[in-house]
């Protein structure tokens, strides 16, 4: 650079260096304070409403839903849901249209995650419906501070909501003050686990093929278990014996469900907490799995697979035996392989069973449920809103959401069960797409029950009915572990979070292990780590909401 | 003389050799994942092709250019990829030739607040907040404002800019010109790698850019760009393994769809490219001063 | 002529050493023309960067999904003292810092080298050809490329595939699940990713090379390598050290999409990255607040490295390249 400008540079900047640093500083400092202070002026125009329900515009009728007796010609609702695959379409197809005519009702969908969510309250307009996906979260502790409880709106708009909500669930989502805030779709009470009306959602399948061929073999007890897979390896080089669920940074299929075949119990005998993992019948049957894995049964791809690529094997029939989670979510890859080769569908067996003599506890949905919907304290039309829930609850907004209009999308045949009308049938398997978008049976779903999936043979495909028959009366509820986790940002919520990350990895070690010593080890490692991370706290935590279940449960 | 001629060769024929080899690593993986996108989901699975999948098909393809929705937002993505990149280069150079100055009075200061804003920000909810009272929310101008000015690309500039030769400034001086006159007719102009650079860069980032869609754009969808609809088309995907209505809904693989998204956004990238190369060759300035 | 903004220019003649503080108003009106074209840029910055910053304030909160900025409570410095506490959240930083190191050795040299090459090239179809393919890695998105980075890494895939016939190995292995490789595949196929369109900025500083210089290099008998090492390094030198400053300062930066999609249980102590991490522990149990703390003590740190690089470089240079 030359001289003349070096000079010049040190001279502007130099001159005014002092001035520039001060200036700098205190420049710098003035819009923090200014900022900070901005930020504690945001938000004034808070969340808290009065909160007080206007007088409704019609006569209360407990007999007759409110939908019917609204004049209102023109609602419009904003609805958020805390997801963002949600479709967002309105008054479009088959199922939100009929629902737009009958309630006079225009939604907006909104969707996306947490932030997205706190931008709306945090900004002062929350919408009117909100739908969230868990039930223990601080949002849903807290929910007296922005949501109508649901007894309230009742009483005010709708007492026929009485009719069509189940008591069960309503007392189970009662917080401190006894009201209700939220309701969650396809929650399933004692009476739905024992009407048999519920299916499995998991199994222990193995190719058909595979199967017969080898003389339809017991895999009940370890040592059957054990030496079918070897047989297996050995008659289909080109398949994996045995496979699993994507881990995806956790356990997949391995734990719980593989827990739910044993039938570990849930809770101790005295009723508190019971840590499943460590039970000896089921690290029994990891320590059989671990054989299996050193026989060249397992492979070590299926660790590492994620959802994608485990779909991609069920579709394409690679392993041999899989245990199942979710069987619903894999039903199209069922019958995708089950279309390519008709002989070898995947058919589910008595897999692993316990030891001890434990029957199967398989768990499906429980109280809690899946979405939770609320109305928020600053809903346009709080009555129009409660309207809406007792519409989509009742039978009649069931069976249009999950399977349209009677004569237009489906029939009732002779035996008494829904049918889709071939037309329907068509679109489905030919423009899936399509199908989607303008019929929209069975995707509008929050505030689903699978008790209507029953009322037709179509609602599950046929590649895993036969698996829902297997699980006929083995399913157990497990009401009583629901919303047990220490609350959110508490230091034991950190710690458990750290002890689960630790028992995925440790679960695979054990199934990976080298030897025996090595096994021992493992298991020990993780057992002093439950104890170097706050387990006695967390231990306390569970047993003292799963005594506030039980209260809920009336056991 | 002679030994020049070798020495110089044999750099070449090392260098073109190494360039293969680098080319080559880049491309075959690159090949796995285009022949992957039109492979038919059977094939997919199998993964034992590196090129040539057992079964070609569209599918994927289909699934992702079916939604007529989508040539509307492709218009949507043209127009703020064009008029963003247009305005923040010009936002960006004007900025830049002021800080390019040593002498400019509080250039100090100046540089501080842009390095902090580098490093520091106050998050996505009071971002979300601002735009809001700004009125962006749902507003095609949400993807121009707030993209006009980056201080790393006024930084780049500024360096650019510095490297010009005083003598070509002065001369203008002389001849009576401005400022602004200076920046447009003679930096600018002289400056098309830099400003081709920037350009590529907002470019591709307006072209993929699809959180700003997501975060400030929630009930007017018609301004959806490209990259948004494809990203809802994935997430979609996954909706229905998320619920228990495996019943009437048919999975196509989504990973076969995420590849055919990726070659659909890309493509009109490779078309562009190629037309902005020739502001990359050197010899810009020759004949310009002569020193 | 004697009043505006290039009077400066000619006071390069006179020796002056220094301005006495009462002209900065004049000075400043002098400069208007220039300051008129900065001043745009810096409202902008207040605007739409420095109004947020208040968000930072959620780290001294406990703000949950519900909060408005006033409603929720004030904690002070418990958060981070939460963090600091944090086994874990050390693990993430070496692996962050680690991975980052790996990257910026193998993964700064990298786009320089290969730009070079490229620039030596003559040109013509193969060159434009060449910088094509070289750039298109970095529109893969991790989500995708994780993806198939899983398949390729599997005891199945062509990494395994093409090292048995080579002979380099008699058992395929699966690498993802071996924690010790992770740091190199996180690095490595990050530098595959990015190294082509890095190569793009340092290309357009060569453009801007005057050949003269090579010509006259070539009259005084310098071969290839020799006039890289003295004309085009060199002229490289201001960008180089930017790019150097920027990349050193985001050490603690991490790359939150590939550690998502490439982290599993088994290799889980090498992959836990700073981003991930918080997003365990914090985003999805909603908690801004750890976040957001995370976040500010990683960019205080950042901006202390920064200005450290900046001195050094300074050193080397003759300027700031700010």
């Amino acid at each position: 650079m030359r001289p003349q400008a070096h000079r010049l540079y040190i001279l502007f900047t130099g001159g005014y260096m002092k001035k520039g640093m001060k200036l700098a500083e205190g420049l710098a400092l003035c819009l923090l304070t200014a900022a900070v202070f901005t930020g504690c002026g945001k938000g004034k125009s808070g969340n808290t409403k009065a909160g007080t329900l206007e007088k409704a515009r019609y006569t209360l009728n407990p007999e007759t839903p409110a939908w019917k007796l609204d004049p209102e010609k023109d609602a419009k609702l904003t609805w958020y849901v805390n997801a963002e695959w949600w479709n967002t379409g309105w008054g479009e197809d088959v199922v939100t249209k009929k629902v737009k005519e009958d309630l006079n009702l225009d939604v907006v969908f909104l969707t996306g995650d947490d932030t997205k969510l706190n931008t709306f309250f945090a900004g002062g307009d929350i919408p009117d419906i909100i739908t969230t996906f868990n039930a223990s979260s601080p949002m849903a502790q807290k929910a007296p501070s922005w949501a109508y409880s649901l007894q309230d709106l009742a009483d005010a708009y709708d007492p026929y909501f009485y009719k069509v909500a189940s008591k069960e669930t309503l007392d189970w989502f009662k917080l401190s003050d006894g009201k209700t805030y939220g309701y969650p779709d396809y929650s399933n009470t004692q009476k739905d686990y024992d009407s048999n009306m519920i299916y499995a959602r998991t199994a222990f399948v193995i190719r058909k093929d595979v199967w017969t061929a080898l003389g339809k073999p017991q895999m009940k007890t370890q040592q059957e278990f054990l030496a079918v897979l070897n047989k297996i390896k050995a008659a289909y080089p080109d398949m994996i014996p045995l496979g699993f669920n994507a881990l995806g940074g956790g356990t997949g299929s391995l734990a719980e469900p593989l827990q739910d075949f044993l039938g570990v119990p849930l809770v101790t005998k005295d009723g508190s907490f019971y840590n499943r993992n460590l039970d000896p019948d089921y690290l029994s049957w990891i320590k059989t799995f671990n054989t299996a894995y050193k026989n060249g049964c397992i492979s070590d791809d299926s660790f590492t697979d994620d959802g994608n690529a485990f779909q991609e094997k069920l579709s394409i029939g690679k392993y041999a035996c899989v245990l199942v989670d979710g069987t619903p979510q894999m039903s199209g890859f069922f019958t995708t392989f089950a279309n390519s080769e008709p002989d070898a569908v995947y058919t589910a067996i008595d897999g692993p069973q316990s030891t001890t003599g434990n029957k199967p506890k398989l768990g499906q949905a429980g109280i809690s449920g899946w979405m939770i919907t609320y109305i928020s304290k600053k809903c346009r039309d709080p009555a129009k809103a409660i309207q809406a829930f007792t519409y989509l609850l009742s039978d009649e907004g069931q069976i249009l959401c999950n399977y349209g209009i009677e004569g237009q999308t489906y029939t009732i045949n002779a035996e008494g069960k829904y049918v889709l009308t071939p037309e329907m049938k068509k679109l489905q398997s030919q423009d899936n797409d399509r199908f989607k978008k303008e019929i929209r049976i069975g995707e509008f779903i929050p505030f689903g029950h699978d008790r209507y999936k029953v009322l037709s043979n179509d609602a599950f495909p046929d590649s895993i009915k036969q698996m829902q028959e297997w699980g006929k009366g083995k399913l157990y509820p497990h009401f009583i572990l629901e919303n047990t986790d220490p609350d959110a940002g508490t230091p034991e919520a950190r710690a458990n979070s750290a002890i689960a990350t630790n028992w995925a990895t440790t679960l695979v070690g054990l199934i990976r292990a080298k030897d025996d010593a090595q096994f021992t080890s493992i298991t020990n490692e993780y057992s002093s780590f439950l104890t170097a991370n706050d387990w006695d706290a967390i231990v306390k935590i569970r047993n003292g909401k799963i005594a506030e279940n039980k209260k809920k449960l009336g056991i | 003389m002679t030994k020049k001629i070798k020495e110089n060769k044999t750099f070449s024929y090392i260098n073109y050799s190494l360039i293969i080899l680098f080319t080559l690593a880049i491309i075959i993986p690159l090949l796995n994942i285009v022949s992957s996108s039109f492979a038919g989901s059977k094939a997919l699975a199998e993964e034992n092709f590196i090129f040539f999948p057992s079964e070609w098909s569209l599918d994927n393809y289909r699934a992702v250019l079916n939604d007529t929705s989508m040539w509307s937002a492709f218009c949507v993505s043209v127009l703020k990829t064009v008029l963003g990149v247009i305005t923040h280069v010009f936002f960006c150079s004007m900025v830049a030739y002021g800080l390019s100055k040593r002498y400019l009075l509080g250039r100090k200061v100046y540089t501080i607040l842009g390095i902090i804003t580098l490093f520091f920000s106050g998050g996505m909810i009071p971002t979300y907040l601002l735009m809001k009272d700004l009125h962006l929310l749902n507003n095609f101008w949400v993807y121009i404002i707030p993209q006009l000015f980056s201080y790393y690309d006024v930084i780049i500039l500024m360096n650019f800019f510095r490297q010009l030769p005083d003598s070509l400034e002065e001369a203008a001086i002389i001849d009576g010109a401005g400022a602004w006159r200076i920046l447009l007719t003679i930096i600018m102009p002289l400056s098309k790698p830099a400003l081709a650079t920037i350009a590529l860069f907002n470019g591709v980032f307006q072209w993929n850019d699809f959180m700003t869609a997501k975060l400030y754009i929630t009930t007017k969808r018609t301004l959806y760009p490209l990259q948004m609809k494809l990203y809802e088309i994935i997430v979609q995907q996954q909706a229905a393994t998320m619920n228990n209505i495996g019943n009437f809904v048919v999975q196509t693989t989504s990973k076969g769809i995420q590849l055919a998204t990726i070659v659909v956004t890309t493509v009109p990238i490779l078309v562009i490219y190629p037309l902005l190369q020739k502001h990359f060759v050197s010899g810009m300035m020759l004949g310009s001063v002569k020193e | 002529m004697k009043n505006g903004w290039y009077t400066f220019y000619y006071m390069k003649e006179k020796s002056v050493h220094h301005i006495p503080a009462k002209n900065f108003a004049k000075d400043f009106r002098r400069q208007l023309p220039l300051q008129s074209m900065v001043l745009p840029g810096i409202v902008f910055m207040i605007i739409f960067s420095y109004i947020p910053i208040y968000g930072l304030t959620i780290a001294f909160k406990n703000y949950t999904v519900v909060d408005t900025f006033s409603s929720a409570q004030w904690v002070g410095l418990h958060n981070f003292e939460i963090v600091v506490k944090d086994r874990y959240f050390w693990q993430s930083i070496v692996n962050t810092l680690g991975i980052s190191f790996l990257k910026l050795i193998i993964g700064f040299p990298a786009p320089i080298i290969f730009a070079i090459m490229i620039y030596e090239l003559s040109e013509g179809t193969f060159k434009r050809a060449i910088q094509t393919i070289s750039y298109l890695p970095h529109f893969l998105s991790w989500i995708v490329l994780g993806g198939m980075l899983i398949k390729w890494l599997s005891t199945t895939g062509f990494i395994n595939q093409a090292l048995l016939r080579l002979g380099f190995i008699d058992k395929p292995v699966n690498y993802l699940l071996n924690g010790k490789a992770y740091w190199w595949i996180a690095a490595l196929s990050d530098v595959w990713k990015e190294a082509g369109w890095g190569t793009v900025l340092y290309l357009a500083t060569m453009a801007g090379i005057d050949p003269t210089y090579y010509e006259a290099a070539k009259i005084d008998g310098a071969g290839r390598m020799r006039q890289i090492f003295s004309i085009t390094l060199p002229l490289m030198r201001n960008i180089i050290s930017l790019n150097f400053i920027l990349t050193v300062s985001g050490l603690l930066h991490s790359n939150l999409d590939q550690a998502m999609v490439l982290m599993n249980s088994q290799n889980q102590a090498q992959s836990e990255v700073i981003d991930s991490y918080v997003y365990r522990m914090g985003l999805t149990q909603g908690d801004f607040s750890y976040a957001t703390a995370v976040g500010l003590g990683v960019s205080i740190v950042s901006v202390i490295i920064l200005y450290a690089a900046n001195k050094i470089t300074n050193r080397i240079n003759e300027e700031s390249v700010f």
